[in-house]
This record gives structure tokens, C-alpha cells and sequence, in this order.
């Protein structure tokens, strides 16, 4: 009797402890306060708290490591501790001052002066050797993590103009990418580090930038940012106020950032920051919470107060592996377009954090709104329209066959060969991504095309992305609003520039659903010229027609299926600790945390809550 | 039929019955009252109403019609496992215990170090290594397989007791073999006991279901008291208070599991004359 009673009190044990995780979810999860405010030392009104930046241990600070490396703030392009040239403004357009100004752009080159206050921590001048170490260090070392800005800057040609002003003229390269857009969008990611101290190092490792890149780079960094590593540990990332940041004086009319600590703590999962934000833990995040309005009465509010809350500036979608039958077929392309509920994604989702999605991969939203062809999407893209997949698929000389509960069972081709079931590539875990494609497998299914939800671990989604090795995979291409939307948008779909086939160790970092192969009978030159061309264009109706032109390629050979808009960032604040966040009210400021781009002066205009 | 009626006489016995043949009653015959439908009826977590009793889910689909679908599932899944773990239980441990030595020594040896590997950890490796085509049949399955341990171990004393009596002696001397001897002459006598361990391989069975589903290695396609609150807790309906998300398949889940085990301890006072008042 003795194991029943063992086997009896593990099952009574699994039980009780099975109403535990589920009941009690609440409590466990609110239990983990964002570092414990004051109580660790840090007076609540001179901290402010961030979050959704850093999710693993942070395990190097050293800037010249690959920035998906790094810890944050020296992640992403964000610019706390190492600052770029300029800030970009994504709710203008605009160019901000930062470590220099733009002076001109045209098609031979983009010219900025450097601002002749900007210092180093250490109290050296950011001077343009500091900009041509970080720019041109792919020449030294094709292993640097900004190697790429050599295929688009020739050089950098340095003049000296009125009152000690160094004037950068970043030369595009003709004979490889002559792409000056995307020089603009280097110059407001690429973060400048101090060459005499990078030069020392290279110098003191033998010249070896792998080994420099290995230093963690976390004790005293020399930085030219407003802000410098304090702490930090598993659990959170402390930075602390400069006092002497040259900006304050230079930018800020001598005023300094209102927080005096920064705080990054580290959850694993976005519940963790909802419940925190609700708290009053964590003052602003950039997680995905859903139904956000019921969170309002906890203070947590967004940019606007009412659907849809959110700046859209991204679009996840469906790419598609082109390759590979049926899926290589543009009408079943166009039919599997057909037959998604884009309301029910909108809806269920995401709840409604976005727009109506168009037809097409230029959005009707915000800057690249001026690019939109309703007409366009009327006559060439495809919307939600269950039947009409059906009648495409049908006219294609596609079968499906259902069993008797409805239900699909399989479908043929045209030569009546039964198609293989075919999976959607995601990471599992990925609540919002994972609820997409749930919707858009119901709706392939209903309309007759044998397609399942593949949710993956985050570790395999990675490697399949580039590598081709997949049906359907999910993915959110040109992810930040940069100043070379929707053009990056596009070359991250469609450009055949680096096509190469499935397979080996092939990978291709645009394009992965290798669509238009050069090697094709079928290859539509037209969309690698006009994704050529349109980067030097200077004039709006130039570019309008280009665009216009890209995009019904695009409808017409739907290579992959964008499924809703979202934000750049989820930007959600609380008012509890720190006040004057922007919002659509009051937009002094884009809707991102302050660490990217112009956002980063809300430091100084928010103040402590009374 | 004396035990029955000695069942029968037991309280608990007679609650823990009827709550489990309600349970297995709506799951059976639940869908012919209850039009289910994995249609989208409404929208996101959408509160209880007098139409939809228990709200709706996360992608606006009516949670009655889930909870009945889940409760076939994870029935369906517990019986499966429970099969499947008592068969191989029982077979290794009354072999074992009726053949003892070398045969029972390696037996045993099997089995203890498969109660010392943790089975969850086992169950998650496995469910963890088929990324594609997990279906309800192949977790109820690695359940089975990974949970035998306990009544193989409480077989095998019972069936060693057995092997000395003079019945066995007797049926020996007859010239019966081992099978026959096992399943003629010492099955029988354990039935009991097996049918009790049975039941609590069901019951753990259905909470493993909801313990891997929960952290998202359950079953694809198909819809579970697991994969219910795992969605729930993906989709944070937790922080947000929605409450129907959560406690309906709770409160089904433990109302199995205690049905079982108010069975299972009643029938252990029935069958054990040791514990009977």
C-alpha cells in the first residue's frame, strides 16, 4: 500500500500545486518589484525606471561588439552612453542635432558639422577621427560590427570651416550600393565611439579586433552620452546622470536630465512588465500588452488615449518561401492574401493597437502616408474576401478536399497530386505573432489551403529566417521608422541583390522567401531597378511614381503578406513617479522610449511627480 | 456485487462516482445538448453573458464550447496514459515479483532508476523534441511511458507476497506456466489493487496533460484543459483580472482529479481489511 499512498499524495501534491500557478498568477507575478525602488537605495523621484530593452543577462557594454550582444543602453541604436551624429525625428521627418548637424544631402554626398562642444567623458573633443574609426573600421576589419557602411561610404572627407567647425562630407560609393538614404539612416544608428581609447586597446591586443570586441568594456567607459554605467547584475542595468555631458550645455540650454538613476530591470516576460507598469514599478516600456484600456485605471497610459493608442510604424507579416510549390504560384499567393480575417487579427491579435492594414507594403500612415495609392490598392491589392480565394484557388485548378465535419483534409494541384501540409514558422511563446497566425491558418483552412501554425523555439526561428528553411515564417522587416522607409521596407522583401537558392550554408538577409531569382525565366528585372533607383531620387513626384510602380509589383506577386500595422515601439508610461510624457496632446517628442532617436530629450522634460 | 455494495455504503465513494460519471456524462453527451462552435462569436475576452455563460477566449470563441472539447481531451488523454501505465507497470512488476532473482533484480533496478530520472523532465524533453505533429494521442502516450514507474513498484510487492501462497505452489505442480500462473492465478487477485493504481494513473495522467500544456508543450490543433490556461496565461488575461479565463478549466480539472481520489481512497478502505471500521 505504501507506493499507492506515495503515488496518491504526488498526484494531491501536483494538484495543489497546479491551483497554485494557475489561481494565483496574479501575486507571483506582482511579488517581483522592479528592483524594490527606495528601499535599494534609489529615492523614487530621482529614478527612473525603463524596461523591455534587455531580456537575457547582460553580458558585454563594449560598443563595437554586435549590438544584438551587447547590454542595454549600448543595444539597438539607443543613445545614453555612446551617441550617433544625428537624431532622427519619426514623427517629422526630421534631422535633430546631436554629435553634429545636417547641413545638406544630395546624391554625391551627405555633409554635416560636428558640433565643436561635443567631449568625451574624459574631456576630449569628439573631433572626426572619432567618426572615421567607427565609420570606416569595416576597411580595417571586415569583421567590425559597422563593416556594412563601407559598401555604401567611399569616405569621409573632413574640412575645417569658420570657428574650428569640422565639416563631414560622407561620400556615397557609386560603383557599390549609391545609396545616400541609407547613409542618412547610418548616420542615426551608427553610435561614434572615442578612437584614442579604442586605438589604445587595438594597439594593447595585438591589433586583433576580435579580442578588443571581447572586452566587456564596463568599468568607467569613456562615453560622450548623458548618461554612464553605474551597476549592474541579472536582475537590472543602473546608469547614473553625467553632471558634465557636454549636451546639457551645448543642446539643453544648460539644463540636466530630470532622472538622476536609470533603471533597467530585467523580466522574462512581458507579463512581468504589465503588472510592474500597473504598479508604478517601471515608469515606461516598450513590451506588448494586450487590452491596454484596462490597464488605464492603473495609470498606464499610451500616446493616444483611444484606439488605436499607438503610432503604427512597423508591419509583421507573412513571408514566403517562393520557392517551393505551391507556394511559388503568385495566384495561390494572392488567394492564401484572400482568405486571412485582417479585422480579426487587428481585433484579436493585437488588440486594435493599429490601423486597418492596406494591400500593399506601403502604409497610409504617417510619413510614408504621402506614398499611398488608394486606387492602386483598389485595383491591384487583395483584401480579406474568403470567397474570392476560393474562386482564385478554383481558377488556378486547385482541389480541396474536406472531410465530413467541414473540416480540410487535404488539397491537390493543378495535375491532381495531393500538396503536402505546409507550416508557418514562428516562435512559440510569441503571444502576439502566435495569435496572427492561428487567425490566418483558420482562414488558409477554411478556404482549402492545407496550411498549420509551426510554432518554434526562438533558438530555430533565428537560423530559419536567413537560411530559407521554411514555408511560411513570420517576421517584421525594417522594424524601426528610419529615415529610408518604406524604401527598406521593400528591399527587405524583395531585392534579389544578394539571391542565392535555398540550401548549405546559403543565407540571405533580405529576401529570405527568395522571391524574383535572377536565374528565373520569370525574373522581373523592373524591381531591382526601381529598388536602384529610388534612393537617389531627390524629387517627391519622382518618388511617388517609383513607389507607385514597386508596390503594384508587389500586389500583383504578393511575395509575402503583411498582416497588420504596429508600432515601432509599444510605448506605454506611467505618470505615478515621473509626469509631462509625450502624447498626441502634447508632442514634443516621438512616441519611443528616451533612448532612441529625438525621443531621448523627453529626459529633460520630464518632471517628478508631486 | 458485495463490494460494490460495499462501495456503495462508502460516502465518498458515492460522491467522487458521481461527480467523475457527470464529468465523463457532459463530455460524452454535452456536445448533443450544447451546439459547440470554434467559430469566432464574439470579441476578445468578452465577460460572461446569458448567452455565453462563461465568456469568451482570447480570439473571441465561446469558452463552454472549449471546456467541453478540453474535457474530452484531457479525458481522453488521462485514460490514454492511465493505460498505458498501469499495462506496462503491471506487466514488469508482477513478472518481477513472481519470477524474483536475477529477472526481478534487473527488473527492479529498470524501474528504480526510472522514479529517480524525474518523468516531468523526461516529458518535457520529449514533448520539447517533436516541434511538429504533437498530438493529443502522442502526449497521452509520453505520458504513459514516463509515469509506469509507481505501479510497477506497487505491483511487483504485491504479486512477491503472492508467490508463496499454496495456490501458486499448487497451480505449479499442475504444470502451468508462468503466464498462466500470472494471469489465472495472481492477477485476479490483485485486480483490485491494479484497478486503484489505475485510477491514479488516470488522475495523474490528466494533471500531466494540464502541467505540459500549460507551459506550451501540449498538444497541436487540439483543444485541452491545458492548452485553455496556457493561452490564458500567454495572453495575459491573468493581470487583467478576466477570471473566466482561468478558474472554469481550473475548477473542471480539480474537480476530476478530486472525483478520483475520493475513489480511489474509498476503494482502498473497501479492499484493505485493515483500514476497514
Amino acid at each position: 500500500m505504501k507506493c499507492v499512498t506515495v503515488l496518491k499524495r504526488l498526484v494531491v501534491g501536483a494538484a495543489l500545486l497546479g491551483l497554485v500557478s494557475c489561481g494565483g498568477g496574479k501575486d507571483s507575478g506582482g511579488g517581483e518589484t522592479a528592483g524594490g525602488g527606495s528601499e535599494s537605495g534609489f529615492a523614487r523621484g530621482k529614478t527612473l525606471y525603463l524596461a523591455g530593452s534587455q531580456w537575457g543577462d547582460p553580458n558585454t557594454f563594449n560598443p563595437l561588439a554586435e549590438s544584438w550582444q551587447a547590454a542595454w543602453p549600448v543595444n539597438d541604436k539607443f543613445n545614453l552612453m555612446y551617441e550617433t551624429i544625428l537624431s532622427y525625428n519619426s514623427l517629422d521627418g526630421k534631422f535633430e542635432p546631436l554629435l553634429g548637424t545636417l547641413v545638406s544631402r544630395d546624391n554625391d554626398k551627405v555633409v554635416v558639422d560636428l558640433n565643436p562642444n561635443a567631449k568625451w567623458s574624459d574631456g576630449q573633443p569628439v573631433t572626426s577621427a572619432d567618426v572615421k574609426f567607427v565609420f570606416e573600421l569595416g576597411r580595417r576589419f571586415p569583421g567590425a560590427a559597422t563593416a556594412f557602411a563601407i559598401d555604401f561610404i567611399s569616405g569621409i572627407k573632413v574640412e575645417t570651416i569658420d570657428g574650428g567647425v569640422e565639416r563631414l562630407s560622407f561620400m556615397v560609393d557609386k560603383t557599390k550600393r549609391n545609396n545616400p538614404l541609407v547613409i542618412l539612416d547610418h548616420l542615426q544608428a551608427i553610435r561614434i565611439v572615442p578612437a584614442h581609447v579604442f586605438e589604445k586597446l587595438l594597439a594593447d591586443n595585438g591589433n586583433d579586433l576580435g579580442a578588443v570586441q571581447k572586452l566587456k568594456i564596463d568599468k568607467d567607459p569613456v562615453i560622450s552620452g548623458p548618461y554612464n554605467i553605474e551597476h549592474y547584475s541579472n536582475e537590472r542595468i543602473v546608469i547614473r546622470r553625467r553632471g558634465d555631458y557636454w549636451g546639457n550645455e551645448a543642446l539643453y540650454g544648460g539644463k540636466l536630465p530630470a532622472p538622476e538613476y536609470i533603471i533597467h530591470p530585467i523580466y522574462k516576460n512581458n507579463d512581468h512588465f504589465a503588472i510592474a507598469l500597473q504598479k508604478g514599478d517601471i515608469d515606461a516600456s516598450q513590451t506588448f500588452m494586450p487590452r491596454i484600456w484596462l490597464k488605464k485605471k492603473d495609470g498606464v497610459s499610451t500616446w493616444y488615449d483611444d484606439a488605436p493608442y499607438f503610432v503604427p510604424g512597423a508591419m509583421p507579416m507573412l513571408l514566403i518561401n517562393t520557392t517551393k510549390a505551391p507556394l511559388n504560384d503568385p495566384q495561390f499567393r494572392r488567394a492564401m492574401a484572400a482568405a486571412i480575417s485582417y479585422a480579426d487579427i487587428k481585433e484579436l491579435a493585437v488588440s486594435g493597437y493599429a490601423p486597418d492594414v492596406q494591400p500593399g507594403l506601403i502604409m497610409n500612415q504617417g510619413l510614408e502616408g504621402k506614398y499611398f495609392n488608394a486606387e492602386d490598392a483598389k485595383e491591384f491589392g487583395v483584401t480579406c474576401d474568403p470567397e474570392n480565394a476560393k474562386k482564385i484557388l478554383a481558377a488556378a485548378g486547385y482541389k480541396s478536399v474536406f472531410k465530413s465535419d467541414g473540416s480540410l483534409d487535404y488539397m491537390t494541384d493543378k495535375a491532381g497530386n495531393k500538396l503536402p501540409t505546409m507550416s508557418i514558422t514562428v516562435p512559440a511563446g510569441w503571444s502576439d505573432w502566435e495569435a496572427m497566425v492561428k487567425i490566418a491558418e483558420k482562414g488558409f483552412r477554411a478556404a482549402g489551403m492545407d496550411i498549420r501554425e509551426g510554432p518554434v523555439d526562438a533558438s530555430l526561428y533565428w537560423p530559419a529566417l536567413p537560411s530559407g528553411n521554411f514555408d511560411l515564417i513570420m517576421h517584421k522587416p525594417a522594424a524601426s521608422v528610419t529615415p529610408s522607409l518604406p524604401w527598406n521596407r521593400f528591399e527587405s522583401v524583395m531585392s534579389s541583390r544578394n539571391w542565392v537558392p535555398v540550401g548549405g550554408d546559403n543565407k540571405m538577409n533580405e529576401n529570405q522567401g527568395r522571391y524574383n531569382s535572377p536565374k528565373d525565366k520569370g525574373y522581373n528585372p523592373k524591381v531591382d531597378e526601381l529598388l536602384k533607383k529610388i534612393p537617389t531620387l531627390e524629387k517627391e513626384e519622382d518618388l511617388a511614381v517609383a513607389y507607385r510602380e514597386l508596390n503594384r509589383i508587389f500586389m500583383k506577386d504578393q511575395p509575402s503578406i503583411p498582416l497588420c500595422y504596429l508600432p515601432e515601439q509599444f510605448y506605454e508610461f506611467s505618470s505615478k513617479a515621473w509626469t509631462n510624457w509625450p502624447t498626441s496632446a502634447n508632442p514634443y517628442a516621438p512616441p519611443l522610449l528616451p533612448m532612441v532617436g529625438a525621443s531621448t530629450k523627453i529626459l529633460w522634460g520630464l518632471q517628478p511627480a508631486k | 456485487m458485495k463490494l460494490l455494495k460495499n462501495l456503495l455504503k462508502s460516502p465518498m465513494f458515492v460522491i467522487g462516482a458521481s461527480l467523475f460519471l457527470l464529468t465523463l456524462l457532459i463530455a460524452l453527451v454535452g456536445p448533443l445538448f450544447y451546439k459547440i462552435t470554434m467559430a469566432r462569436v464574439g470579441a476578445q475576452y468578452d465577460a460572461p453573458t446569458a448567452k455565453f455563460i462563461l465568456g469568451m477566449d482570447d480570439l473571441g470563441r465561446d469558452y463552454v464550447s472549449l471546456l467541453l472539447l478540453g474535457l474530452r481531451s484531457s479525458l481522453f488523454v488521462g485514460f490514454l496514459a492511465g493505460v498505458i501505465a498501469t499495462t506496462i507497470g503491471t506487466l514488469i512488476g508482477i513478472y518481477g515479483g513472481f519470477r524474483g532473482g536475477v529477472v526481478d533484480d534487473i527488473l527492479n533496478m529498470v524501474t528504480n532508476l526510472f522514479v529517480v530520472i524525474p518523468s516531468f523532465v523526461v516529458l518535457i524533453l520529449i514533448s520539447a523534441s517533436f516541434s511538429e505533429g504533437r498530438s493529443l494521442t502522442l502526449i497521452g502516450v509520453i505520458i504513459g511511458m514516463t509515469t509506469w514507474t509507481w505501479s510497477a513498484r506497487a505491483v511487483r510487492a504485491q504479486s512477491a507476497a503472492l508467490k508463496s501462497k499454496d495456490h501458486i505452489s499448487l497451480a505449479k505442480l499442475n504444470g502451468d506456466n508462468t503466464l498462466r500462473v500470472l494471469l489465472i492465478h495472481i492477477l485476479p487477485y490483485i485486480f483490485s489493487y491494479v484497478f486503484m493504481v489505475f485510477i491514479l494513473q488516470v488522475s495523474s495522467g490528466i494533471l500531466s496533460e494540464a502541467a505540459i500544456s500549460m507551459i506550451g508543450l501540449g498538444p497541436m490543433d487540439t483543444v485541452s484543459l491545458g492548452t485553455i490556461l496556457n493561452q490564458a496565461k500567454n495572453t495575459g488575461a491573468l493581470g487583467d483580472g478576466i477570471w473566466w479565463a482561468f478558474i472554469p478549466a481550473t475548477v473542471v480539472i480539480t474537480l476530476i482529479v478530486f472525483a478520483l481520489y475520493l475513489i480511489n481512497t474509498s476503494m482502498e478502505g473497501v479492499f484493505n481489511p485493515r483500514l476497514r471500521k
